[in-house]
């Protein structure tokens, strides 16, 4: 099996292209867990739940005119948003190094850190399910 | 459902399109919908230069059972067709039988000087219900 070398990783989100102003970006998928357990039982007894998606990031704040700063700032609380993630590069028609998309909602948006510092920026999408805006 | 894993048909985030083309028709046949899975299609405009003429970009994707596409269909059409932004298309019952998958870039009016188009098309199935 072949490893990835964590430095291609690639993020669009709705019209914009913000690969080149990051230095961190991940992507989590989960199902939340309902307890079932009940008198008797020797273990808890988990059952799937509702699944749940996050894609976040961080990296250097841009003020340009579709900097990261203004995709991110004025996307918060915008239903539908596509996002799109590619871990290690796009390399067109693979079915193998495929990417991660949803219809998302951008929840948090931070900017701020310590003095001297390049100016950080991170911020935080969570998914809204895929069949509608 | 929440996420899909995206197939990329069409980068053409850093070398802009200027010109109608088909992507290369591929058989996407180990990544063909279960019974049961809709499809998910996906374009992002991140650059567009509608150029003297003011040409549109109509992007679809379409399936077939060959390679030749003598017989297609048309899974998807982007409304977005003239301005920076994404367009997400759903479809319920993604062809089954239809493996091979291409993306069509058209441009509409006549060729034009400095028209110049960044973005992706990409599409994935999963089920409604995962």
């Amino acid at each position: 099996m072949a490893t990835v070398h964590y430095r291609n990783a690639k993020l669009l989100i709705d019209g914009a292209h913000l690969s080149t102003s990051l230095n961190e970006l991940t992507v989590s998928y989960a199902a939340e867990m309902l307890d079932e357990t009940a008198f008797g039982d020797t273990t808890r007894i988990n059952k799937g739940g509702l699944f749940t998606a996050t894609i976040s990031g961080g990296g250097h704040c841009e003020f340009e005119a579709l900097g990261i700063e203004d995709i991110i700032f004025n996307r918060v609380g915008t239903d539908g948003t596509v996002i799109t993630v590619f871990p290690d590069g796009i390399t067109e028609g693979t079915q193998t190094l495929r990417g991660y998309a949803m219809l998302g909602v951008v929840n948090e948006f931070m900017i701020g850190g310590s003095v001297g510092t390049l100016l950080p920026i991170t911020f935080s999408c969570e998914g809204r399910g895929l069949s509608g805006s | 459902m929440a996420l899909i894993r995206v197939t990329p048909l069409k980068d053409f985030l850093d070398t802009a399109l200027s010109t109608t083309q088909n992507t290369a028709a591929a058989n996407y046949s180990t990544a063909l919908p279960n019974a049961g899975e809709s499809g998910y299609y996906l374009m992002h405009l991140t650059s567009v230069g509608a150029g003297t003429t003011t040409r549109l970009l109509v992007a679809t994707v379409q399936a077939a059972s060959s390679s030749g596409f003598a017989a297609i269909t048309t899974e998807a059409t982007f409304s977005r067709t003239s301005s920076e932004g994404s367009t997400w298309v759903t479809l319920t019952a993604p062809s089954t039988d239809r493996p091979w998958r291409r993306a069509v870039l058209t441009m509409s009016t006549a060729a034009s000087t400095a028209n110049s188009w960044k973005g992706l098309v990409g599409f994935g199935f999963r089920s409604p219900n995962a």
